[in-house]
């Protein structure tokens, strides 16, 4: 193999795909980014086994074949290159990268060894515009578990009927939902579970503009844009009901600027102990929201704001650390919170919602410490 | 003799599980028995032994064979968990009839606060005596106890004249006490620092006193601080009813290293309902899952997981293993060891209500509470998990 192609091009190449590349593996293979050049051009894969990354890139193929690179070292050699061509040979299982007056000579493995990746034929695919999927993605994300012992809430749920598109993430503590109203050519509805590993990828790749290309069946997705094509694995269901849980009451409501509680919210839990769970004190009363963190052996904080609140006067524990997850993400200047018991779940939704669009968050409260 | 002053007690039952033992098997009394495994040529390690076997040089955490090196004719067996469980709840309970502030160290020792119980049951040093008759009474075994103002001295007064003695240390008597005892003696003082202090011509906490507090700091930074307050009998510590656990785990070491997915599998859910069940019984839940694999012959791997459930009911705990375990590249090595623990720990009322809690976990829960309740009355095991009973486990 032996091809030429702009540094910056290589570099954004090899940087995408290793993103991809598994920090641990126990096949050594995985560590390695594929390059294949071939008469059409170069492509780059990399795969974790779950999430795999196929790019293709312009360059001057003089000579076909391909080649198993240990992706991190390669990545790093050519974003540190100066910005010219770079000519990448390989010779005996040796990759010679050259590039001015740099010369690298590297270790390979066999690109036969190197997995299959997925096929995209036989997929239902449409057209979706990729800002809209990347905005949806952005806001939800946060709330995906972590938890290994519930795979199903380790992704986001994506629901898609043609007429409208959801997404839902939750850890079983809060949810994050968007929906939006999108007319989209597909063949049938979908209610899948895509990673949060995907999602990140795919945060990173989408742009916000133009459209991109999704492709579903039982098990896989991929998602295209450009030359770039994303493939996940799904998680198998069945996603919690999550539709049980979103509260139809909750009648008091308070409005408030998203900033002053963000930041507020951020100063006062500085004090805020693991020990009771980052807890953090709402005290609803006429036209004022207080936060109150209180944390034995740490120390008290105390923060007044204005707000518009006509109902009872009510307190209402949240972790911190999920309350400003949820004011991040918000997207509007003022922030509704539509609450009903201090032990029941709260909804917590932009003021100014955007056309087309439904996102709220819910939030589940925690027991108040005192 | 203790009006005035905290009245701190240490109980520390005599070779316990040996003891046990000895007890219900009339065939054993007198001889030197030793508890840890049925077959001494098996690995593990002596858990206790009777007082018979001690003059061969057998003592705790010895391996097996070395203790059958030391006495071949001691009896092995392999000792009965369960019923070691019962009598110490059978134990614990009896303390708690004299003081609420009773706090388990283990199956067979106990700090007791008999302060201001005068009233209630006459002078601290005769409660206790009382005591240690009543658990000779009820259970046929053999206690030693210490009484000090102090806990840590109480813990050292219990250990000197086992077994079956009585130690008491009045108010005022602790100097007395403490100094002319060797200096191995005080908590936390181990191997190495015994060779520091010895080097010093430290030989009794009476020299360790009389080293100085500057002396000690300076050779010791902040631990000589700590060794000085011991070395005068000063000690805040109080008993704590619910030692604050930082964690809570069980582990298993196979007889013979095991390939066997099924044995894995059943060893990892029993530990996992283990956990749940101590976690339930101290009331607490925890974030982190910690799993340890020593795989033959001698590699340990730890891997540590938080997730956003606080864990105590076994399913969970499970899948959070069971998840760990399959990320680690066993290379088709034999497992010797499986353990699991889980900390972080919370109060349960203080874990965050989830959202989904009306579905699944409700149900979880109730069983798990359920089968604490029967675990209570008819000991630890009465009901397991289908997939649990099979080949005996234990």
């Amino acid at each position: 193999m032996k091809i030429t192609l702009s540094q910056p091009e290589l570099s954004r190449a090899a940087g995408l795909a290793g993103n991809v590349v598994p920090s641990k593996s126990t096949l050594p293979i995985l560590s390695t980014l594929l390059i294949r050049a071939d008469k059409e051009g170069v492509a780059f894969s990399a795969t974790d086994l779950d999430v795999s990354i196929h790019l293709r890139v312009e360059a001057a193929v003089e000579k076909t074949g391909a080649v198993a690179v240990p992706a991190r070292r390669f990545a790093e050699i050519v974003r540190k290159l100066d910005s010219v061509d770079v000519t990448l040979t390989v010779e005996d299982q040796t990759l010679l990268i050259e590039c001015g007056r740099s010369r690298f000579q590297i270790s390979t493995m066999d690109p036969a060894d190197f997995p299959k990746l997925p096929d995209t034929k036989g997929l239902d695919t449409f057209t979706a515009a990729a800002g809209t999927i990347r905005g949806m993605v952005r806001r939800t994300r946060y709330a995906i578990s972590q938890d290994l012992a519930r795979p199903s809430m380790n992704g986001i749920f994506l629901e898609i009927d043609g007429e409208k598109t959801t997404m839902v993430a939750t850890d079983g503590h809060r949810l994050a939902y968007c929906q939006r109203e999108e007319k989209l050519d597909v063949a049938s509805s979908y209610g899948v579970i895509v990673p949060g590993k995907a999602l990140d990828q795919l945060l990173r790749l989408l742009p916000d503009e133009g459209d991109m290309e999704i492709g579903i069946s039982e098990s896989q997705a991929f998602f295209r844009t450009g030359a770039v094509t994303l493939f996940s694995r799904l998680i198998e269901g069945p996603f919690p009901n999550y539709k049980q849980v979103i509260p139809q009451g909750n009648e008091k409501e308070m409005t408030v600027a998203t900033d002053s509680l963000l930041m507020a919210t951020d100063r006062v839990s500085t004090l805020a102990s693991t020990l009771n769970t980052r807890q953090v004190k709402l005290v609803l009363e006429p036209d004022q929201l207080v936060l109150e963190v209180a944390s034995p052996d740490i120390g008290k904080a105390h923060e007044e704001m204005e707000a518009a609140y006509g109902g009872e006067p009510m307190a209402i524990g949240y972790n911190a650390v999920y309350l400003l997850d949820v004011l991040k993400n918000m997207d509007s200047d003022q922030v509704r919170f539509r609450l009903d018991r201090p032990d029941n779940a709260g909804i917590i939704e932009p003021v100014e919602e955007r056309a087309g669009e439904r996102y709220f968050c819910l939030l589940m409260p925690l027991k108040l410490s005192d | 003799m203790f009006d005035h002053s905290p009245a701190l007690a240490h109980l520390d039952m005599d070779a316990f599980y040996a003891a046990v033992e000895q007890r219900d098997f009339p065939e054993l009394r007198g001889k030197p028995v030793v508890v840890g495994g049925p077959d001494p040529k098996a690995r593990g390690v002596v858990s206790t032994c009777s007082y018979e076997a001690r003059p061969f040089g057998i003592h705790s955490a010895m391996p097996l064979r070395q203790a059958l090196q030391l006495c071949p004719d001691a009896v092995f067996v392999a000792g009965r968990m369960k019923v070691y469980q019962r009598e110490s709840r059978r134990i614990m309970a009896i303390l708690r009839e004299y003081s609420p502030r009773v706090q388990p160290l283990s199956l067979d020792e106990a700090f007791l606060d008999l302060t201001g119980t005068q009233r209630l049951f006459g002078p601290p040093d005769e409660t206790l005596q009382q005591i240690r008759e009543r658990v000779r009474e009820e259970t046929g075994l053999t206690c030693s106890a210490g009484l000090a103002p102090v806990k840590f001295v109480a813990k050292i007064a219990s250990d000197l004249e086992k077994p079956d003695g009585l130690v008491i240390v009045p108010p005022g008597g602790v100097l007395e006490f403490l100094h002319p005892l060797p200096v191995g003696r005080l908590w936390g003082v181990g191997p190495k620092t015994l060779d520091r202090l010895t080097e010093l011509g430290v030989a009794t906490i009476g020299d360790l006193a009389a080293l100085g507090l500057e002396e000690l700091e300076r050779r010791f930074g902040l631990w000589g601080r700590r060794l000085h307050q011991l070395s005068l009998g000063r000690d805040g510590r109080s008993v704590t009813p619910h030692r604050e656990e930082k964690s809570v785990g069980h582990e298993t070491t196979f007889a013979t290293d095991q390939e066997s997915e099924e044995v894995i599998t059943r060893a990892l859910l029993e530990l996992s309902e283990k956990v749940a069940a101590r976690l339930r019984r101290h009331a607490v839940a925890g974030r982190t899952l910690t799993l340890k694999l020593r795989l033959a012959p001698f590699s340990t791997f730890t891997r540590s997981v938080s997730g956003d459930e606080y864990l105590d009911q076994g399913p969970l705990i499970y899948e959070t293993a069971r998840a760990l375990i399959d990320r680690v590249d066993r290379r088709a090595r034999k497992v010797r060891l499986i353990g699991v623990s889980v900390s972080g720990l919370v109060a349960r009322e203080a874990a965050p209500p989830g959202l989904f809690d009306s579905e699944r976990p409700e149900r979880e829960q109730r069983l798990g509470k359920a089968v604490d309740a029967l675990g209570e009355r008819f000991g630890a095991g009465a009901v397991r998990r289908g997939r649990l009973i099979g080949r005996d486990s234990s």
